[in-house]
This record gives structure tokens, sequence and C-alpha cells, in this order.
């Protein structure tokens, strides 16, 4: 009779304590993919399988989701130092720079094939990934733009002097204001009788 | 260097201002002698200055309205202006290389989707002109609401990648928004201006077309002598009857008025603060604001920037001017009398600053003219009011006296009975408003093109018919409000700088009774006291009361978006954008219709969306993080912001103030690491608010999915 595995080991050969955080990893890794743009579900479980088994196989403390991220990030970073041809000091740089090149291009869904593939690409993706940027502003010319100082009428400055000290003494503005009303009040009761 | 104001004005630039002042002194005088003989003919002598000096202020402002829209009218029938920057056409040629211009738009927590569709429109109408290569675009950003914010960046590269514009629209978000939309320009000014001979001012809401923007930078090559030229913008996109109404006036008498405004103001123009162009070296080095007398509201840093930049441009010997000529300028109107006059309050505060300047050293009367006019459209509300309250107290102790009144004989020497004297003075002061309108039929008349744009004679009378009793009604209801405004600034009551509504679901009743329920209490009471002093004078005073009473209904019925569709069905309201729309406006309006509705995030995460966005979206995250400065912060300040990033993985967005958010969006590293974290973070050191949006994580999750789907 023809026999078969029902449970196989599986490509990551783990162990059954070691499902779980795996699986949470795998989950992590797959949306953080889905969130770069990538649609396609085979591609989207390829890479998450190669991320998890690179970060395996990498031995270190930390989470299997800590590792699996990490190892996301550093594949990342190398693919676009290879890929964008500039001068991406770090590797923070080198992914900020590659997922707005990603986003720009619309690469994940042009070329899903390409992600965190190794070479050679197609030129047009190469292309398309390196003039994908953003210029925030031309180059800045610091000017200074100081207010010429307004000469005001006599009247107006000692009016402005006035408000400022009345500004200070609120018990002050009160009763004028209260005043101003009362005043009105009576000339208009006066003029009515 | 001192320069002229212009190359066309001249001699009689100063001869038609004579003529114009010379209109507005007769009618005056003639409106004044007539109050006087009136009031000095009845038994008032308790009130007859009070009533005289207001009515003085109130005739000048109506005397001067009608002059404007009477030489208006006879500039657009003569079809030719000699004294305007239209008389100048500096051809069709090429721009000079070295003419750059930057089109700048401040924005402030807008719907960053629709300004992006004008930046569009602008861009593409541009580009069909092909003189796109000397044009940039910048975004000028004060937004404080991170969900705003955040939207502003991603739209923003959206509109970069849709139309290949890379390199030529910017975006720069202000981390202190100073001074407000002035500071906003200014900064934009001290970082970039020196690349720039131009800008083009606009508003998030305004929209030009690519043809009028080469004509402005054609005119400032031919007129080095000009430092700013503003358009006349047309109302556009209007749906409820109260925009339909305001864009329906604003395009029937906005043209008479705007030539009659450039006909006494010549080179001593005005600036509207958008829609305009401005020459960026003179603006830079004379038109910084400083700071006025006083404390806010009505001190402080100045609110209403445009009149006081333009007065300062042409106090450097630089003049503005009124392009009343040019179409493809145009910007929208708040929907309802809820936000007109919210936006009106603002206006007040600003406009009533102005005072402070009317009589500070080096300014031309014209600038000084605009500032008192500005003032004068808000505090003449203030004097209406008085002169109504005086008016009934007078006619009150006339008719309680129980004496049979004697009226002495006029001293001008009128044959007229002192109530025939009234009426006169009446239809005199309606004449000033309403007789304008009839300058409106005589142009239709001699252009049949625009007469069909309106929709026909027909229709345009029946506009301009119930445009008549709808402000009339309305009148008295914007009188008390801008009186309660005026008196809130005098009193020490300032206004903060909110966004303007620009679209609107229309006015809710409890919204509506809350902004009008007092009026509707005075007009009760007033009705009642004059129904108590006399019949008569009830129905003297019955428009006004009419107009209370129904402020509420009024109100509501006019915000509502079905109702100004059904007007344009009826054919009611038509104006030229909608029977025979330019390019611009029917690209932009395609563009308006063909945006998604705006998806609506779950409700677990809809008030922290920007942030969610912004952290945990790679491509998101990549815009946000490049657009911030990479800086080394002060320990403190570091051990801080530490803080708070471990507080809000661990506690969840809900936990955190706005301020405190904006502290960690605004910050390069926290941005970075706290994506990074978000990532990599097992589910037991993350808050459950967090893991819930990383499960739930995709393009698609997020949002609430409609029952349909």
């Amino acid at each position: 009779m023809e026999t078969f595995e029902l449970r196989s080991p599986g490509i990551l050969g783990l162990a059954p304590d070691e499902l779980a955080d795996w699986g949470e990893a795998h989950r992590r890794v797959a949306a953080n993919l889905r969130a770069y743009g990538l649609r396609n579900p085979l591609v989207i479980s390829d890479v998450t399988l190669r991320i998890l088994q690179a970060a395996r196989e990498q031995p270190g403390p930390g989470a299997p989701v800590e590792r699996a991220a990490a190892e996301l990030d550093r594949r990342f970073a190398l693919w676009v130092g290879h890929l964008i041809q500039e001068d991406l000091p770090t590797a923070e740089s080198r992914l900020i720079r590659g997922r707005l090149a990603l986003w720009m291009s619309r690469a994940p869904e042009r070329w899903p094939e390409c992600f965190l593939a190794p070479p050679p690409y197609p030129e047009a993706f190469v292309e398309a990934m390196n003039q994908a940027r953003l210029f925030v502003g031309p180059e800045l010319l610091r000017l200074g733009m100081a207010p010429a100082p307004i000469r005001f009428h006599p009247v107006t400055e000692f009016a402005g002097d006035t408000l400022g000290n009345l500004a200070r003494w609120p018990v002050v503005r009160l009763l004028l204001g209260g005043l101003l009303i009362a005043g009105l009040l009576i000339f208009l009761i006066s003029i009515a009788r | 260097m001192k320069r002229s104001p212009s190359p066309v004005a001249h001699a009689s630039g100063e001869g038609r201002r004579f003529a114009f002042f010379l209109l507005v002194g007769l009618i005056m005088a003639g409106g004044l002698a007539l109050m006087a003989d009136l009031l000095w003919r009845l038994p008032v002598d308790f009130v007859r200055w009070p009533i005289l000096a207001v009515y003085a202020v109130l005739l000048f402002q109506l005397a001067f309205g009608f002059a404007t829209m009477f030489f208006g009218t006879v500039v657009l029938c003569r079809r030719r202006d000699p004294l305007s920057l239209a008389a100048t056409n500096p051809g069709d040629g090429p721009l000079p290389e070295d003419a750059r211009t930057a089109i700048i738009i401040p924005v402030y927590n807008e719907d960053s989707r629709r300004v992006c569709a004008r930046l569009r429109t602008i861009y593409r109408s541009l580009k069909s002109t092909g003189h796109l290569a000397h044009f940039d675009f910048f975004l000028l950003s004060d937004s404080t609401k991170p969900n705003v914010w955040i939207a502003e960046e991603v739209n923003w590269v959206e509109t970069c990648r849709e139309l290949d514009a890379s390199g030529r629209v910017f975006y720069r978000k202000r981390r202190l928004n100073i001074n407000k939309k002035s500071g906003n320009v200014s900064d934009f000014c001290r970082r970039w201006g020196g690349h720039y001979r131009y800008m083009v001012c606009l508003d998030a809401d305004s929209l030009m077309s690519g043809e009028t923007i080469v004509r402005l930078v054609k005119r400032m090559e031919a007129h080095p002598g000009t430092g700013i030229i503003q358009t006349a913008p047309a109302l556009l996109n209007a749906d409820s009857p109260f925009a339909r109404m305001q864009q329906f006036v604003n395009r029937l008498y906005g043209r008479m008025s705007a030539a009659g405004l450039n006909f006494w103001q010549q080179g001593e123009g005005n600036y509207w603060g958008h829609n305009a162009i401005i020459r960026v070296a003179p603006f830079i080095e004379h038109c910084a604001l400083p700071d006025l007398p006083g404390v806010a509201p009505f001190g402080g840093k100045i609110l209403s920037h445009d009149f006081v930049e333009a007065a300062l441009m042409r106090k450097a010997g630089y003049a503005v001017w009124l392009a009343y000529d040019l179409d493809g300028t145009y910007e929208e109107t708040p929907p309802s009398l809820v936000d007109s006059a919210a936006r009106d309050q603002r206006w007040c505060q600003g406009n009533l600053q102005h005072t402070w300047l009317l009589f500070s050293r080096g300014l031309h009367f014209g600038n000084r003219l605009h500032l008192f006019n500005g003032i004068l459209g808000y505090a003449s509300s203030l004097l209406w009011l008085a002169f109504l309250v005086l008016s009934t107290v007078a006619v009150y102790r006339l008719t309680q006296s129980g004496l049979t009144l004697f009226f002495l004989p006029s001293r001008l020497g009128l044959p007229l009975e002192a109530s025939q004297q009234g009426l006169l003075l009446f239809l005199l002061t309606i004449g000033l408003i309403l007789s304008p309108k009839a300058g409106v039929f005589l142009l239709l008349a001699l252009d049949r093109e625009k007469r069909a744009a309106f929709g026909g004679f027909l229709r345009v009378g029946a506009g301009v018919v119930f445009e008549i009793i709808f402000f009339t009604l309305l009148a008295p209801v914007m009188m008390l409000l801008h009186a309660n405004f005026v008196i809130g600034v005098m009193m020490g009551r300032g206004v903060s700088w909110s966004a303007q509504n620009r679209e609107g679901e229309g006015t809710a009743w409890l919204a509506a009774l809350r902004a009008h329920g007092g009026q509707t209490v005075i007009g009760i009471g007033w009705g009642m006291l004059a129904w108590m002093i006399s019949p008569a004078f009830f129905a003297w005073m019955s428009p006004l009361i009419l107009g209370w009473l129904l402020a509420v209904p009024l109100s509501v019925w006019s915000s509502r978006a079905e109702a100004g569709c059904w007007l344009r069905r009826i054919g009611l309201f038509l104006v030229p954008e909608e029977t025979r729309p330019a390019d611009e406006v029917e690209t932009l309006r395609r563009l308006l219709s063909e945006l998604p509705e705006a998806p609506e995030p779950i409700p677990e995460v809809a008030a922290d969306f920007g942030l969610i966005r912004a952290l945990l979206d790679p491509s998101v995250n990549a815009i946000h993080t490049s657009l911030l400065r990479v800086k080394q912060l002060p320990v403190e300040q570091d051990a801080s912001l530490g803080a708070l990033r471990e507080r809000l993985l661990r506690e969840g967005a809900p936990a955190l103030a706005q301020r405190e958010k904006m502290a960690l969006l605004g910050d390069f590293a926290s941005c970075a690491w706290l994506h990074r974290e978000l990532w990599l973070r097992p589910p037991d050191r993350l808050h459950p608010w967090w893991r819930r949006a990383i499960e739930r994580y995709n393009r698609e999750s997020l949002y609430r999915i409609p029952e349909s789907a």
C-alpha cells in the first residue's frame, strides 16, 4: 500500500514548540511585504520563506519575529545598495531611499519578480528605481526679511501704549468697559424720556 | 531707487480720481443736506447730531460703492481702458530665461486631495502654454493635525508621480507656524525667494489658467515699476443656494466693481492675499510685517497682511495694479452663511487692526483709503445698528409725547412734506444700492455672448430679483453678526486661526439656532417694540424684522446643496463657468469628480490614522522621514522623546496628546526607530492597539469596508 507523510518536517525544519513563534514571524514578514506594495501571493510566500530560512540560519538572540524582521531589513538594504547608484552611507538611508523608490516607481506592481532577487534586473526597472526620488526644494538661499519699523502717528502710539497698559490691568479695563456701556445706556434712556 | 508707479499712469489718472471723488462728494452733499434739513424740520433736537454723524459715514460708504460701480460700467461700456495694464499688451513672445516664477500655495489643515487636484490643473494648463520651464510649484504647509500633515505628504508625492514633476513641485511643512499665513509666505521668501523674480500667490481654493499666469508674468516684465498685480477672481464650484448666489453676484457685478476700483486707484491698488503676482525682491526688502502697537486682538501680529503688504509695496515706490480684465482666475466661496460669518469674524479682526495704520507716516492716499474701506466694511454694521437704535428712540419719543407734531418748513426750500422728504431720502439710499445693477443689463445688452453665458436676459433678471430679496433679508442678519464681531474685538475677544470649510454638508438646525437664535430674539423684541410705537413704524421696519425672524430657516435652506442643485436645474443663478466652462474649469471638475471617495478608516484607528500610516507603512514612512531634517538633539530632549516613543508603543497612540504625537512625527530619529520597532517587536511588547493595527495592516483592511461590498 502506498504511504505518504501527512506532516512533513517542513522546509524550515521546525520543532513543534517553535511553530507558534515562527508562525508569528511569518505573519509579520508577509504583512510587511504587503505593506511594501507586493500583491502577488506567490512572490510574498516565496520571499517570506526565504527570509525566515535565512533568519533561522543566523545564530543570535531574539525572538523569531525580531530576527525575521531584522533579516528582511538587512536584505532590503543590501538589495537597494546594489540597485541604486547613489552615495547611501548607512543602512537606514538605504532603507528609506529604497522604500521611497519602490513606491514612486510602482516597482512592486510592475516588477514583483525583482523584489529582493539577485541581478540581473530589467533595464527599465533599474532606471525607474534610480530616477524615483524626492526633491524637497531648490537649493536654500537664506535671505533676511526683517520688517522695517512703521512710524505711527503720535496719537496712535499713545493709544497703543494705553491699550498695552490696560491689558496689564484687567480690573481697570473691566471698569472702563462697564463705564462705557453704562454711559451708552444712560444716553439712550435720557433721549428716550 | 524710487520707481514710478507705472508707465501707463499719467496726469489723466489724477483727472479720473478727481471725477470719482467729485461724484462721491456730490452724492454726499445732496444726501447730507436732505438728511440735515429733515432732522431740523422735526422736533428731534436730542438725536440730530448723532444721527447726522452716523449717516454721514454710512452715506460715504454707499456713495463710494455707487461711484465705483458707475465708473466701472462706463469703463466697460467703452470696451477700452487706456489707463490700465491691459492697455499695454506685452505680446505673445517667449518669457525671458531669468523670469523664473514660483507658484506658492499656503495651506492650513485643508483637504490636500482637492488642493492637489487644483495644483494638477494649473500645472497641466501651464504645460499647455509651453512656458512650464519657467515655473516651480510650492505647497507650503502650516497644518497642525497629524492626519492632515501625512495626507498632504502622500498627496504631494502622488501628484509629483502622476505629473512626472519631481523637482518642479515642492512641499514644505513648517514646524512652528509663526505669523500664520504671512509668516508662511515670508518663510518661503527667506528660503527660496532668491531663486525667483516673481511669485504667484494662491489660496488653497484658488485656480488660475496657465495663460493668465503667463500674461501676468509678461505684464510684470513689461512694467518693472510694478510690484504686485492682483487679479479679480471669479467664484467657482458653488453648490448651495448661498454660495450660488454669491457666485452669481460676483460674476455679474464683479468686473464692473473691479473696473471701477481700477478707475480711481490706478497704480495704488490693493492686494487681496491670493490670485496675484508679486515681484519677490522688493517684497522681501520692503513688505515684512512689523507688529502693531498694543496687544491682540486689536494690536500685536497683523492678521490681514495683504492690505498692509500692498501699502508697504506702494510706499517703497512700486505700483500695485488690479488686472480686472483678465479671465482664468478663480476661487471658491464658503458654502453657508455660518461658514461665511466665521470667515468674516477673522477678516473683521484683521481689518479693525488696520486702524493703527491709517495715520502712519509714508503711506499713499490710495492705500489709506483701502484700509479705511476695509475697516468701514465691518464698523459700518455697528453704525447701521446705532442708526436704527437712534431712529427707533426718536420715533418712540415723538409718538409718546402725545403732542401734535409741528414740522418746520424746509430750509432748503423743498416743496415737500417732511414725510415725503423722508421717503426721498429712503429712495436715495435704496437707489445708491440698487441702481448700479441696471448697469449690468446695459452691459449684457451690448454683449450677446455674455448674455447667453448667463442663461439669457430672463434668467439674469429673475436671478437679480431673487438675489435682491435674499440679500435684503440677509443684510440685517449680517449687520448684527458683524456688529457683534466688532464689539467682540473691541472688548478684547480675539478669534483663533481655523481652517476654512470649503465643501460642507450644510448647516444643521441646531447649529443655525446657535448662530442666529439671538438675532431671532432681537427680531421678535424689536418687532414688538416697533408695533407698540406705531404700526406705520413697524411697516418701515418690517424688512429688517422679517430678516431676523427668518434667519434660522434661511441659513439652513441656503446651505443645502440639494437646494442649490435644484436652482441650477431650473436655470437660476447660472454663470459662464457653468454654461461655457473654460478648459481649466472643466479639467478641475473632472479631476475632482474622479477623486475616489475618501476611504474611511476603521473606527479604532481613525483618530490616529495619519500617525499609523507614517509609522507603519514603509512607503509613507520613507516619504515622511525623507522630509525631516536629521539632527543631533540635546541629551535632555532626546531622552524625553525616547520616553515618548516607548510610551507610544506600550500604551498605544490614543494615550498620547496631539502635541506629543506631533513632536514624535517631527523627529527623524523617532520616526525611523518607531517604524523599525513596530515591525520588529514581538506582540507581547506592543500595546494591543498596535497589535491590532499591524494584524490588520494592508492597504485595504485599515479602512472600513462598505456594507455593499
